[in-house]
This record gives structure tokens, C-alpha cells and sequence, in this order.
């Protein structure tokens, strides 16, 4: 038990040092009242609490910097990120390749120079000319 | 005095501000709270912490001997010494009684 609330009074620590620093205190402070806490079991179960709250805490701030957004630039943020999220998935290779113009000039181009040139090897053969000898 | 709009009275809200108004002047440490309320530490850090976000609590560091890292203690301010007695009598009031306010005089 003492190895387990060593592992998570460290994991509190970092939790603590990657917080926003407005909240940094709280975490300091609940990583202090640790020194305080005689049994390893409650030590556990108060430092989990307190990684808990870290996150809960930077999470509230995300959510709070989107709330501080008027709706219609909200509205643009959300279409914005919906457009670049359908323009990664249509640019991933075989599944657009072949819907583009650009390909299907380029597949019509090497078409129609296949049939105009012939392969190596092999004679031309033209209806006009070609008599047969 | 209603509560600041955006502060969500729980009934675990409710008990910590009963326990501070036990002694409203005094300031407390995190780990005695949780003792005497028996909310985890999850549970009574992000309610102080909502606390001191609107002005009811404050907060301050215990200076202590030199090379010893200090205690954070928290205490309600003037304004959440008022607001914690009306919102725990209003608490006690809709849960029909139930629930015996615990308040000191400041």
C-alpha cells in the first residue's frame, strides 16, 4: 500500500504541474494535506480525488472559453472544423483519387494515347495504306 | 441574499457550508473538512474551489516553520458568511425540515 500511495501522490504531482495555472493552488494545496493523512488508504483514495479534480478543472476551463464565444462565432468555429474534418477525409488516398476531374482527364488522356500509339513491337495499322502485303 | 447565478447548490454544497458556519471565522484546512463532512477529497476541493470562484470563500496559505511547505486554509468571507445562513435555512426549508441547519452565530 505504501508503493501505491507513492505512485499516486506522484501521479497528483504531475496532474498538479500540468494544470491551468489558476488552479494550480488547489492542487498544491491537496498535494500538502497528504503530509496530514496518516493511513495509506485514505492518502490513495484523497490523492485520486485530487487528480480528479485537476482534470475536471482543466476541462471546465475548455468548456468555458467555448461558453465566453457569442453563438454565431461559435456556429463558424463548429462549420469550420465540420469542413476541415470532411476535406482530411476526402483527401485520403482511393477513396477520391477517382472522383476528382483531374484524374478522370488524366485517365481519358492515357486512354486515348494508348489507342493512338501502338504498342512496341507491333506494326501500325492503317485501313487507308495498309494493303494487305 | 439568492445564490450567485451560476453556483449549484448540492446538498453536499449545503453541508459545506454548514461546516463552515460551526465556527464562520475560522479558517479550515481541506483534510479537516473532509473529515467532518466525509465528502472525498473529488468531491469537497471542486465545491471550495466553486466557492472561492464567487466570493464566499477565501483562501490563504498557512505560513509555517521555515522549510516546511505551507497549509492552504480556507474560511468564509463576509458576504458567504450571509449567503451560507440563508441558502443552508432555505436548504432545511424546501427538504421540510429535514435537515438541521447547523449555524453558529458570527
Amino acid at each position: 500500500m505504501r508503493g501505491l500511495r507513492r505512485a499516486t501522490s506522484g501521479l497528483l504531482r504531475a496532474a498538479v504541474a500540468r494544470a491551468p495555472v489558476a488552479t494550480r493552488p488547489w492542487g498544491e494545496a491537496m498535494l500538502r494535506e497528504l503530509d496530514f493523512i496518516e493511513s495509506d488508504r485514505t492518502a490513495v483514495l484523497w490523492a485520486l480525488g485530487g487528480v480528479t479534480t485537476m482534470c475536471r478543472q482543466a476541462m471546465n476551463r475548455v468548456a468555458n472559453s467555448f461558453r465566453l464565444l457569442s453563438r454565431t462565432k461559435a456556429f463558424w468555429v463548429v462549420l469550420a472544423g465540420a469542413a476541415a474534418v470532411v476535406a482530411l477525409l476526402t483527401r485520403l488516398p482511393g477513396r477520391t483519387a477517382r472522383t476528382e476531374p483531374a484524374y478522370q482527364y488524366m485517365r481519358d488522356l492515357n486512354r486515348n494515347i494508348r489507342s493512338a500509339v501502338p504498342a512496341r513491337g507491333h506494326r501500325a495499322v492503317h485501313p487507308a495504306t495498309d494493303h494487305g502485303t | 441574499m439568492p445564490p450567485p447565478p451560476s453556483l449549484r447548490l448540492s446538498p453536499q454544497t449545503v453541508l459545506v457550508l454548514e461546516t463552515f458556519l460551526d465556527a464562520p471565522r475560522h479558517w479550515r484546512y481541506g483534510y479537516d473538512m473532509s473529515r467532518e463532512t466525509g465528502l472525498k477529497s473529488g468531491t469537497l476541493y471542486p465545491i471550495l474551489i466553486r466557492l472561492a470562484d464567487h466570493g464566499l470563500v477565501e483562501t490563504q496559505w498557512e505560513a509555517t516553520d521555515p522549510g516546511r511547505p505551507p497549509r492552504h486554509m480556507y474560511r468564509l468571507t463576509a458576504e458567504g458568511r450571509q449567503a451560507a445562513r440563508e441558502q443552508v435555512q432555505a436548504f432545511a426549508a424546501r427538504r421540510g425540515g429535514r435537515s438541521t441547519p447547523r449555524i453558529a452565530e458570527a
